[in-house]
């Protein structure tokens, strides 16, 4: 994956309303006006958030339907959780692995336990 | 200093159920209960709304730190209110009072507990006690992670960091040697499924990394970084990357090693996102950030592509 496609959907999520609007399009399609709905905010404004959503490839908008809904792309949010997950994963286990090694070397039943 | 909040929040890799019965259950509560080098004499419980728990707590020196606590509303497994009387004496006075409401949420086998301690009133002489409040939660939640066998995670709001604790019983100068000695660290690091076909590890200032992990389906990750900083036997500063993936995103690792008695030794590691900046932290703890349930549900769907 290249790591450009990666900061840009970072910045994209860092805002809040468009994370609510990614998860409100979760649940489903939804129109701008629709997406607008819950904020205190105009049409352009959400408009500007949806491009930036757009432009990171989190959501498309179809092309030829007359409210042109949009709809959620997840596939980049994978990504990342894949990423944060596999290095969570990675420690975690790791540890884990420390901790019986630790207890090996205590009982002396580990080949490397002098030095 | 009334009404003062905290707020605390932490992952474990254990079943809801099991936190639940560490945090409600007598025997369980004497085991990890307290800052570190502290114990407890004798805990009681009676679990329900009304009923008291008891924990005299004791210090280093051996000073009594009686505190009795009235269950206000028990949601097993996922919510337990508290009100605690700390320091109450005999007549039933007590140094100061905290509301304590803590959240129980699983998610995957790891369960992430809430607690937030309100000051309810407070006399005079409780400040020095109540300084010391958090330092205390923090440190029982430690001990509450190596009780359950597990490491305790925090992602916290307001930086971009997430760090892991954990509890070895082993001394630290043991566990600096396995963390730094690839001699040792070979047979812990990564994995389990993957064998480090390459490891190089020279844990000096400047000194590099690099391990490459092999997975029983022939792909291999390569893992690399650089030592930065070193205070043998207690704190080592290094960074965290891969190779051909996410190429300049690095993570910087601060490992402090601390001995907490009895021959044990707590880790912990604050990882911060440098390059990713604060935004890594923020989804990781997207749920916190309200619209949880909708949340939820977008990472629902997103397990399922």
């Amino acid at each position: 994956m290249a790591t450009d496609h990666l900061s840009t959907t970072l910045s994209a999520l860092a805002d809040p309303t468009r994370r609510g609007i990614l998860a409100r399009l979760a649940l489903g399609e939804a129109s701008v006006t629709e997406l607008a709905e819950p904020y205190d905010m105009s049409l352009p404004a959400i408009s500007k958030h949806l491009k930036v959503l757009e432009t990171a490839g989190l959501i498309s908008r179809t092309r030829d339907a007359q409210f042109r809904p949009c709809k959620l792309e997840a596939a980049p949010l994978r990504e990342i959780a894949d990423w944060l997950e596999f290095y969570r994963r990675h420690w975690e286990e790791s540890l884990d692995r420390l901790g019986d090694y630790l207890k090996q070397l205590q009982k002396g039943s580990t080949d490397d336990s002098r030095s | 200093m009334a009404h003062e909040t905290m707020t605390m929040t932490r992952t474990f890799h254990a079943p809801r159920a099991a936190v639940w019965a560490a945090w409600t259950e007598a025997e369980q509560l004497k085991a990890w209960w307290g800052p570190h080098h502290f114990s407890n004499a004798e805990v009681s419980v009676d679990l329900r709304v009304g009923g008291i728990q008891r924990i005299d707590m004791r210090g280093p020196d051996g000073a009594s730190y009686p505190l009795a606590s009235t269950y206000r509303e028990i949601r097993a497994p996922e919510r337990l209110v508290l009100l605690n009387r700390v320091m109450e004496d005999v007549t039933g006075n007590a140094l100061f009072e905290v509301l304590t409401t803590v959240t129980f949420a699983e998610d995957r086998g790891r369960t992430t507990l809430t607690v937030v301690e309100e000051v309810m009133s407070a006399h005079e002489g409780a400040a020095r006690h109540l300084a010391g409040m958090e330092a205390g939660m923090d440190q029982s939640l430690e001990r509450l992670g190596a009780h359950l066998g597990s490491l305790v995670l925090a992602v916290p709001d307001d930086e971009p960091i997430l760090w892991m604790a954990r509890i070895f019983d082993a001394p630290r100068d043991l566990v600096w040697q396995a963390l730094t000695d690839p001699k040792h660290a070979v047979h812990w690091w990564g994995q389990r499924a993957a064998k480090n076909v390459v490891f190089e590890m020279d844990s000096r200032p400047g000194g590099k990394w690099r391990v490459h992990q092999q997975y029983p389906d022939g792909q291999v990750f390569k893992f690399k970084g650089e030592v930065r900083e070193v205070e043998a036997p207690h704190r080592i500063v290094q960074t965290f990357g891969m190779e051909d993936m996410f190429e300049d995103k690095v993570i910087v690792e601060t490992v402090t090693l601390t001995d907490i008695g009895n021959g044990r030794t707590l880790y912990k590691v604050v990882s911060r996102f440098e390059n990713f900046d604060d935004r890594a932290g923020m989804i990781m703890s997207g749920m916190s950030y309200g619209a949880q349930e909708m949340l939820n549900r977008l990472d629902e769907y997103v397990r399922t592509l």
